[in-house]
């Protein structure tokens, strides 16, 4: 174990290492600039890249381009007030009035410190949670799996959606979608319809990419005559010093920002846009002055670009140990992960010990490296906002999907999946149904079905089927989370009404909140 | 007819056709898909109801340009479907083309189709090249370059 620590540590010095992370934070940052490429979107296109890398280049260069584009959404939510992936929505609050008032860049150096520090909390959460947790998951029996994937889906349906019945519905669409293919006990092809392609299921990666970025292309379609004025700052000496110095003085704000972010990070399927929204409506909420909020208020930009950072980090912890994904682009990490045959759980923490280790350290060199490329990289990065043309974002997207998605197996029905995935997604948003929890369901669905399967079969065997699902400890607990999950859209309500929470977003953001991808 | 009771019929129909697909399996096969049917008609059943209760009457593609998004689809589905037949190159350089003039404005001018087409040549080399030679994807060829 501390072996395998100190031959992360020694990886992650090797200069072929340092260059994948700073490759992944830059064009991270570059994808999640842009508004309408969100950081599920970054990753998912830019998994394909990795695919021919070895598992510990492959993991950290996707690990460094989810801190990247989470951040990056900073840039055209600042400059333009359009976030540029869904987790920023917070930062235009007070980012883009702060920019208005002629402090571009001091916003833009708040949002860097306030990402760097909720990255290194959040990181730090992962690498002392995630071994505990794993350890823990070894615990875990069939029924245990079974309620834990009950309770990933009864929470996403409650949070990710506008309305709970939708979210449901979702959910059952994707575990519906997970029974393509061969049955995980008993072997049988199911719902081919003839198609040999079919007998394997449906590739969570081909899906994935699918359902993020189909829609996302669509959406460019439907706006294309859209044009964002940019808000341009120059960099004027002492300022970045200066700035850093005041968000460092704030220690309160963003230890709160950041467990606040990890927290909602670790949440099944909670993505970077609620972290970032509760976070700062606690900063409201604990301020002296909360009519300043919404103004330009410095502490806004920190609250939420702290919370979204840190939720990288905390969205993790539930994906390594138990293979469910904290937040969407989670999600595409885990096909990622799948991918490199690696599967979430106990044995990352033991025989892919190296690897695992090393990609976590990773996260903190990647969060480091947001301090730099940001500050100095920020205006080229702003202005690549204005400069790339709309007509030529959504077809390139739309070559990547196909390459993307093609190169998976190399199969080229893997692409018609895709496309068909991705107009389902694309249909279904347009009716209120919306991606996140479809592709929870097509994951958690496999794990649910072997819980679900092999409890029975071992109830039979011991002969009390029902003592086996309610009458174990763990799955108690996880039985509870399940209905307090179900039942937090009233509680909400209840608190709402007191004025207690509030997670009303204004109008105009509105349609960006509901793409809840992370 | 509002956009929230066609969801719920067609995921009705959708839960019937799947439940006799499923009739066949063996019980350890068709036991979860028989739940995951059971829960996702029970929902829809709901939505149903609740539809008509109150009725949103939102339409699906109401204050949006159908055309383009159709135009859209078609080229993408296009794209794909000829990969096979003209190969990845050729049928990339030609489709992106044609996305990249449904973004652009609806009067082209013949230069600026020339020039999306030399930028949409450069970006299509550049990925296929890295695809093919360096990630060593084997993408098809297609009729003229097997």
């Amino acid at each position: 174990m501390s072996e395998s620590i100190v031959l992360a540590l020694s990886h992650l010095v090797e200069i072929e290492n340092l260059i994948l992370i700073l490759a992944g934070v830059t064009g991270g940052i570059v994808v999640g600039a842009l508004p309408g490429l969100t950081a599920t979107m970054a990753i998912a296109l830019l998994v394909p890249f990795t695919f021919t890398m070895n598992a510990v280049n492959g993991l950290i260069t996707l690990g460094a381009i989810y801190c990247g584009a989470i951040y990056g959404g900073c840039f055209s939510a600042i400059l333009i007030g359009t976030p540029g992936t869904p987790s920023a929505i917070a930062t235009v609050f007070d980012g883009y009035p702060m920019a208005r008032k002629g402090e571009a860049e001091q916003a833009i150096v708040t949002a860097t410190g306030g990402s760097v520090v909720g990255g290194l909390i959040g990181a730090t959460m992962l690498l002392l949670l995630s071994p505990l947790l794993a350890k823990a998951a070894l615990k875990f029996g069939p029924p245990e799996y079974f309620w834990m994937a009950v309770f990933g889906l009864t929470i996403i349906a409650t949070l990710a959606s506008k309305s709970i019945l939708k979210g449901l519905i979702g959910g059952a669409f994707g575990l519906l979608l997970s029974t393509i293919g061969m049955s995980p006990i008993a072997g049988d092809v199911r719902f081919s319809f003839g198609q040999p392609e079919l007998q394997g299921g449906v590739e969570l990666m081909t899906a994935l990419i699918g359902f993020f970025c189909i829609p996302e292309i669509l959406f460019m379609v439907e706006q294309r005559a859209k044009m964002y004025t940019l808000i341009t700052y120059k960099r004027r000496k002492g300022i970045t010093s200066s700035t850093l110095m005041k968000v460092i003085q704030k220690p309160f704000l963003l230890i709160r920002s950041a467990v606040i972010g990890a927290v909602v990070g670790i949440v099944p399927g909670a993505g970077g846009n609620i972290a970032a929204l509760v976070s700062y409506n606690e900063a409201v909420r604990a301020s002296n002055t909360p009519d300043e909020f919404g103004k330009g208020h410095m502490d806004g930009i920190v609250a939420s670009e702290t919370a979204n950072n840190a939720e990288v980090g905390g969205s993790l912890v539930p994906l390594l140990t138990l293979g469910i994904p904290g937040a969407p682009p989670a999600a595409v990490l885990l096909g990622a992960l799948l991918l490199q045959g690696m599967r979430p759980g106990a044995e990352l923490y033991t025989v892919h010990a190296e690897i695992t280790y090393t990609f976590l350290f990773s996260l903190f060199v990647a969060n480091i490296f947001l301090l730099p490329v940001g500050i100095y990289g920020g205006r080229a990065f702003s202005r690549l906002v204005t400069i790339v043309p709309m007509k030529f974002l959504a077809p390139t997207v739309a070559f990547l999907t196909i390459i993307g998605s093609y190169a998976i197996r190399n199969n080229i029905m893997d692409v018609v999946i895709m496309l068909v995935c991705g107009l389902f997604g694309y249909i279904g948003r347009k009716l209120g149904f919306h991606p996140g929890p479809i592709v929870l369901g097509l994951i958690l669905g496999k794990i649910c079905e072997t819980g679900l399967v092999q409890s029975v079969l071992m109830g039979k065997a011991s002969g009390s089927t029902w003592m086996l699902f309610f009458g174990r400890p763990i799955s108690l607990v996880l039985i509870f989370l399940c209905l307090l999950s179900a039942l937090w859209p009233f509680v909400a309500n209840a608190l709402k009404k007191r004025g207690v929470l509030n997670l009303d977003v204004p109008e105009e953001e509105g349609k960006e909140e509901d793409s809840e991808l992370g | 007819m509002n956009s929230d009771r066609l969801a719920a019929i067609v995921l009705l129909v959708i839960c019937g056709v799947l439940w006799y697909e499923v009739l066949p399996y063996s019980m350890l096969a068709s036991f979860f898909p028989k739940i995951v049917l059971g829960v996702l008609a029970l929902l829809s059943l709901i939505l149903l109801v609740r539809s008509s209760i109150k009725g949103e009457k939102t339409w699906l593609f109401q204050d949006i340009d159908k055309k383009y998004i159709i135009f859209a689809v078609v080229i993408l589905a296009l794209w794909i479907g000829m990969i096979p037949l003209l190969g990845f190159l050729i049928s990339s350089i030609i489709f992106f083309t044609m996305l990249v003039w449904l973004m652009g404005k609806r009067k082209t001018s013949i230069s600026s189709i020339l020039v999306a087409f030399v930028v949409v040549c450069c970006i299509v080399s550049v990925f296929y090249y890295i695809f093919k030679e360096v990630l060593l994807v084997p993408l098809p060829g297609g009729i003229f370059f097997d």
